[in-house]
């Protein structure tokens, strides 16, 4: 959501499926927002605040920068 | 199910091939309509009490609808509805003193809120069903929030224009009947862009 949506890359999906095929709604529980919200971030429709983004980190236990790669200018 | 004992004089009497009976008439069942329809019907019934019941998983994303996008589809419906009543007893029925319009319009805002509350519970029972999950209003986070404001913000600007709009026809001389309805069909915009917007920033993004 929003104009700057498209400049946020994530690599949600692969982080889960190296979780042992982590399934959406088991992430949005441990971050604690919704599996919709999740849903939109994988497929890049919503960024997340940075709140979010160090949960998300924090549930894979990697570096915020392992989950999110910006790529504007 | 064929699992009692044979009846009396049906089937081989001794104890030995009481046993291979039953089993003959086990394999031999054959679901027949009825069956089909009590398994349809327990199924239905019994839905949200078995989690191993194959679950709105299977389908794809795109056709699973949250309660909040239900909601707002329910309030766009129920909000066009409404207009449309309104409409129609302008046309059908009209009235020309500023009491019975305003009394008319309060009806109009009545009649929305029982519809909304009727079509939601309705709209909830028949979703969970088709979805084959209970249909259930999660705690907002921060991207329900964020719609949240933005569709109140989109909903605002249009009420703020509308209600400009309504100023400035009566300041043309129009009379109060049509500032009444004008002013009815801006919270009706109003109420329709929230939900509209809503479903786009969830749905589009």
């Amino acid at each position: 959501m929003g104009k700057g949506q498209a400049q946020i890359d994530n690599t949600i999906r692969a982080l889960r499926f190296n979780a042992g095929e982590m399934t959406q709604a088991e992430l949005a529980d441990k971050v604690g927002v919704t599996r919709q919200t999740i849903v939109a971030m994988e497929q890049g429709r919503y960024s997340p605040s940075l709140e979010v983004a160090f949960r998300v980190a924090r549930v894979f236990g990697v570096p915020l920068e392992e989950v999110f790669q910006y790529r504007g200018e | 199910m064929a699992t009692t004992s044979a009846p009396q004089g049906v089937g081989p009497t001794e104890p030995g091939l009481q046993v291979n009976w039953h089993l003959t008439l086990v394999e031999s069942y054959k679901p027949d309509a009825v069956s089909y329809f009590c398994d349809f019907v327990y199924k239905k019934v019994d839905i949200w009490q078995r989690p191993p019941y194959p679950s709105s998983r299977g389908l794809k994303e795109g056709m699973v609808m949250t309660y909040k996008e239900l909601n707002a589809a329910v309030m766009i419906a129920t909000g066009m509805a409404t207009a449309a009543w309104v409409l129609w007893q302008g046309r059908t029925n009209p009235v020309t003193d500023l009491e019975s319009v305003a009394w008319r319009l309060l009806y109009a805002v009545g009649f929305n809120i029982i519809i909304n509350i009727v079509v939601m519970i309705v709209a909830t029972i028949v979703v969970s069903i088709v979805q084959r999950e209970e249909l259930k209003d999660e705690r907002a986070d921060e991207r329900d929030r964020a719609i949240a404001d933005k569709s109140m913000r989109n909903a605002y600007f249009a009420v703020s224009v509308g209600g400009l709009t309504v100023i400035i026809m009566l300041a043309a001389g129009f009379g109060p009947i049509a500032a009444a309805y004008s002013l009815f069909s801006v919270l009706v915009v109003g109420g329709l862009i929230d939900p509209i917007s809503r479903l786009v920033y969830y749905r589009i993004g």
